[in-house]
């Protein structure tokens, strides 16, 4: 966890530094005249306080002594999986405006309940096109969501 | 308004989605890994083309349906369905382990009933006056109510008070991106998607099904099953006496836990687990099985449920991660929850209240009617239902603006709850700050507009004090009675 904490401290710190300094570049109060605080104002406060809140999880972290520290796994074969699965989400979603949902959820069904399950490939298959089928029809036709983008779309 | 309350809410067609809304809580509920959040976000996107009245009610049934479904793998599998169950599950266990699952299941029906019906008659009393109340707030009343509940972060955060306040400063932050509403100024992105702003249920969806979604499957091939046989639901007279008296006292506590913001039912189910501990005349036999601790646990996360929509409903502040999204389901039909709402829609309001009163009377018919059936709901295997949750995760977050954009932000969304939730940072504090963030900035802004940038604003009346004295409290109460009790 100490490993964990101070990666996600250093990330966030530098999130709030980051806001900070585009901040600063926005209109102040006195450019409107009015007495309300500028664009920038909320943002930069949060951001400081957030930027507290990471040096406190950051100093905490380095006192942590190795006897106490919990190891975060993040390199197993169940971790592995889901790293698997998130690029292939990425990937699914980068290519879902151009294929359509119906083709590319169909092949994400299949892949996924086919690497999953292990079932017979034709039963997969029929399970893949009968829920992207009941998905694309319940938001289709009941729902009146416009599911039929892509190149491919029925 | 009282006819046209009854007709709204006893519509064939409306009590028709609060069946279907309880049945599918209950089924998501008892499913380990899937919660009340995400049922209600996975679901949120089937009402965008119902009427606001179908739609909340439809949702409300989810939500009570899984609070109660969860207790059915936590008295089964020793697993709870949702982390509101978790207490139900230490005591629930030991009856299945004892031969007595549908003794357990039972009590857990009739206490979740219980609690939840405590809860609507609270929702009933307190909302109309804390609504009357609300009416008198200006800016300066809204942000320092706004701001007391971005400091309930810090006391909702456990151990780990920083990082449950970085997840809350990350979600205002995010809420500040696109076009400023008091000045017009783009600030961070001037990319068309975002200009007015993020879509905070596309997060939600990300955050609270897609990142849980991939947690299962780190363990996707491990199988649940149910060795017990479940018989003799209806409890005893001697059970039906412990219920009602300890299920109506933690129903109250749940509900008092439910109106503070973020607060959830699991808070609320340990919370009135301890506290029945405490009145039991047998405090021994808690873990071993007693009927008072299952029936508490479960009064006191169905009492959250009606106690989360006061203050959403009221003062537009929500209770805990479900009522958020309701408020985005009210926001998408083109209603503001605050205290105009009850002016301006009285009977939906109304409806609301006993929509509750419904959706309560259904789950404690469907759990008695329909326990088997719900059991084998949890033989679903999680090899199928997780591909299918991922295409309703983005399908929900597509439909809400027909944006591809917003499918993104979902899945970026769901990734960085998955390592957030690896760092043990707890993701709700981000949605209180996703909601409440841009209600403060913009209340603010607009109270130094009115007063001409003078902050003595802040400090004028009585209500401003009492907020004040709230947040330093909220901030400051734990410290001080620690030292308190260090001087003792």
């Amino acid at each position: 966890m100490k490993k964990g904490n101070i990666i996600s401290s250093v990330i966030v710190m530098a999130i709030g530094i980051y806001v900070l300094v585009v901040c600063a570049g926005y209109p102040t109060a006195e450019a409107y005249g009015t007495g309300v605080p500028g664009p920038g104002l909320w943002p930069m406060a949060v951001a400081g306080l957030m930027v507290i809140a990471a040096a406190a999880l950051l100093v905490k972290a380095l006192r942590t002594k190795p006897e106490d520290d919990t190891p975060i796994v993040m390199w197993t074969e169940g971790t592995k999986r889901v790293y698997i699965t998130m690029a292939a989400l990425v990937v699914y979603v980068a290519v879902l405006g151009f294929l359509g949902f119906l083709i590319s959820t169909a092949v994400m069904l299949f892949g996924f309940i086919q690497w999953f399950a292990r079932k017979n490939p034709l039963i997969t298959l029929l399970i893949s096109l009968v829920c992207t089928g009941a998905i694309y029809g319940v938001f289709k036709f009941l729902l009146n969501v416009p599911v039929d983008f892509g190149l491919f779309a029925i | 308004m009282l006819m046209e309350v009854l007709q709204s809410a006893f519509n064939p067609v409306i009590l028709l989605y609060m069946v279907v809304g309880v049945a599918a809580g209950i089924c998501i509920g008892a499913l380990p890994g899937l919660t009340a959040t995400m049922g209600v976000a996975l679901l949120l996107p089937l009402t965008f083309g119902m009427d606001a009245t179908s739609g909340i009610l439809m949702l409300l049934g989810i939500y009570v349906g899984a609070i109660y479904g969860g207790s059915i793998s936590a008295v089964l599998l020793h697993t709870p369905g949702t982390p509101a169950s978790a207490a139900t599950a230490i005591d629930g266990y030991e009856f299945s382990k004892r031969g007595e699952a549908g003794r357990a299941l039972g009590i857990a029906t009739l206490g979740s009933y219980v609690g939840g019906i405590v809860s609507c008659i609270c929702l009933w009393l307190i909302s109309p006056q804390l609504a009357k109340l609300a009416l008198k707030f200006s800016s300066a009343e809204f942000f320092l109510l706004a701001l007391f509940g971005l400091c309930i972060i810090s006391n909702i955060s456990g151990k780990d008070m920083a990082k449950g306040l970085i997840c809350g400063f990350l979600g205002i932050l995010t809420a500040t991106i696109g076009i400023d509403s008091v000045t017009s100024y783009v600030r961070f992105s001037d990319n068309v998607n975002l200009l007015s702003g993020v879509q905070y249920i596309a997060v939600m969806i990300g955050l609270f099904a897609m990142s849980q979604a991939f947690e299962s499957i780190e363990d996707i091939f491990s199988k649940d099953e149910v060795n017990t046989k479940v018989t003799r639901l209806l409890p005893t007279k001697e059970d039906l006496k412990i219920i009602l008296k300890t299920s109506s006292i933690t129903g109250l506590i749940g509900t008092f836990i439910g109106i503070v913001p973020g607060a959830g039912a699991d808070i609320g189910s340990f919370v009135g687990y301890n506290a029945a501990r405490g009145f039991s005349k047998n405090p021994e036999m808690f873990g071993k099985g007693a009927p008072d601790a299952v029936a508490a646990s479960e009064g006191g996360n169905n009492g959250v449920t009606g106690g989360a929509l006061i203050p959403m409903l009221t003062l537009g502040v929500p209770g805990d991660a479900v009522a958020a999204i309701m408020i985005g389901a009210l926001t998408i039909q083109g209603l503001t929850p605050g205290p105009m709402l009850f002016q301006s829609n009285k009977v939906l309001v109304y409806t609301i209240f006993l929509g509750m009163f419904i959706a309560n009377t259904i789950m404690v018919l469907l759990g008695f009617s329909c326990i088997r059936l719900f059991t084998k709901v949890l033989s679903v295997p999680k090899t199928i239902l997780t591909p299918i949750i991922f295409a309703l995760c983005v399908i929900g977050s597509y439909a809400m603006r027909n944006n591809l954009f917003d499918v993104g932000v979902m899945l970026f969304a769901g990734i960085v709850g998955y390592f957030l939730g690896k760092v043990k940072i707890p993701t709700s504090p981000a949605i209180l700050g996703l909601i409440l963030g841009p209600m403060a900035e913009k209340n603010f802004r607009t109270a130094l507009l009115k007063s001409g940038g003078s902050p003595v604003v802040f400090f004028n009346t009585v209500i401003c004090w009492f907020f004040i004295l709230l947040i330093v409290f909220s901030l400051f109460g734990g410290r001080l009675k620690a030292l308190v009790r260090k001087k003792n």
